[in-house]
């Protein structure tokens, strides 16, 4: 992503001490409900990357990753008058972005079903991180099983592990009873524990 | 614990309560040993680096949000003409469609007050005495037709009504500028 813009002058990132991040998000959301774009950029500079991330792994293409999270932040704006802060605005955005995320992924499921081969390894989101080649291709690795979780276990597995979210958290996001959350992270786990021993574990 | 037992554990996602016992276990067996290593590696790797999305993102996200109105946020009719951004805000708010219709009930009031109440005071006289005359009420006499110069044209009560309706007449022309907003485009309803 690039450089921020220069501090907001008078905003919470104006200069000072640093404030509380939750407070200075709650800030930044009223601001941009007032129709401060500003605001609304750094909001965009502080969850963009997860939004793309998230986006990125429920369906498995750069470009369709690209245009779920624009379409999802542009949605985030445009509601973001109706939000009222019962959830964390990262919540509300993470849900925009699965529930738009979901729909993309149906419709390419169909193209993807006729196409030859599965993503490009170079699609895979490990192969932008990490500069060391034998992380890299653990990584790799490691990405290609939790691409192999079937789409619900994928969503669940990306925002407990790479967005760092709670249970309750991601079942709040997905509209989903906990309990199920934990089912289905469990059913995960052993997936990839099991499919990374087959594969030769961390040996490479 | 057993091997079992220990897979559980690590599949729950190597809950607190029981790390002891799993980890006793893990100590005597190669197998769950290996298996708590492997869970240790995943762990590891899936809590790395996250992904970063392209560069520009950010920007082009904002370019579409500058063409993308908010939910209920007002059309700026006025702030299309190229001066207007650099007038006071009281001039701004004088030119408001509510304003202008509060402004223009208001002078109504003031300046044809009387005849106004008067014919409106005749109106529901009209409708009084026909609905008294369509309704029997048994043996009590029809009411006679309020005169004209009741209290509801005394200044005290005019001033009151004519306060009274400015803030009716600001929700109504507010309702109506909403309305007729929803009607200038798609872009704007949504």
């Amino acid at each position: 992503m690039e450089a921020p813009p220069p501090a907001v002058p008078g905003g919470p990132t104006g200069g000072g001490a640093p404030a509380d991040p939750r407070a200075e998000e709650r800030e930044l959301v009223r601001r941009a409900q007032g129709g401060d774009e500003r605001a609304f950029r750094r909001l965009v500079e502080v969850h963009g990357d997860r939004a793309y991330a998230l986006a990125l792994r429920i369906v498995r293409s750069p470009s369709d990753a690209e245009e779920v999270a624009q379409d999802a932040l542009v949605r985030a704006w445009r509601s973001l008058p109706r939000f009222r802060g019962e959830s964390a605005f990262s919540s509300w955005l993470y849900r925009i972005v699965v529930r738009r995320a979901y729909d993309r992924a149906a419709l390419l499921k169909g193209r993807r079903s006729r196409e030859a081969g599965i993503e490009d390894p170079e699609a895979l989101p490990a192969a932008v991180a990490g500069p060391d080649a034998g992380a890299r291709e653990l990584s790799v690795r490691l990405e290609r099983l939790v691409a192999e979780l079937p789409e619900v276990p994928r969503t669940v597995v990306t925002l407990y592990y790479y967005q760092d979210r709670s249970v309750a958290e991601v079942a709040s996001i997905l509209r989903m009873p906990e309990n199920t959350v934990k089912t289905h992270l469990s059913r995960a786990r052993e997936r990839l524990r099991t499919g990374w021993t087959d594969t030769g574990g961390g040996e490479s | 614990m057993n091997c079992r037992d220990v897979e559980r554990w690590l599949d729950e996602g190597c809950p607190a309560s029981t790390q002891v016992e799993a980890h006793a276990h893990a100590r005597i067996c190669a197998r769950c040993q290996a298996s708590l290593l492997t869970v240790d590696e995943i762990e590891g790797l899936l809590e790395g680096p996250g992904v970063q999305a392209p560069a520009g993102f950010a920007s082009r996200v904002m370019a579409r949000v500058a063409e993308t109105r908010q939910a209920g946020a007002r059309i700026p009719v006025f702030e299309l003409l190229p001066f207007f951004q650099t007038v006071p805000w009281w001039v701004r708010l004088a030119v408001e469609p509510a304003s202008l219709l509060a402004v223009l009930l208001a002078s109504m009031l003031i300046w044809q007050g009387d005849r106004l109440f008067a014919l409106a005071t005749g109106g529901a006289v009209q409708v009084a005495a026909w609905l008294s005359q369509t309704i029997p009420t048994g043996s009590a006499p029809p009411a006679a037709p309020a005169a004209a110069d009741t209290v509801w044209l005394q200044p005290a009560a005019l001033t009151c009504i004519a306060l009274g309706a400015i803030p009716l007449a600001l929700m109504g022309s507010r309702l109506l500028y909403r309305w007729s907003a929803s009607l200038v485009g798609p872009r704007h309803a949504r």
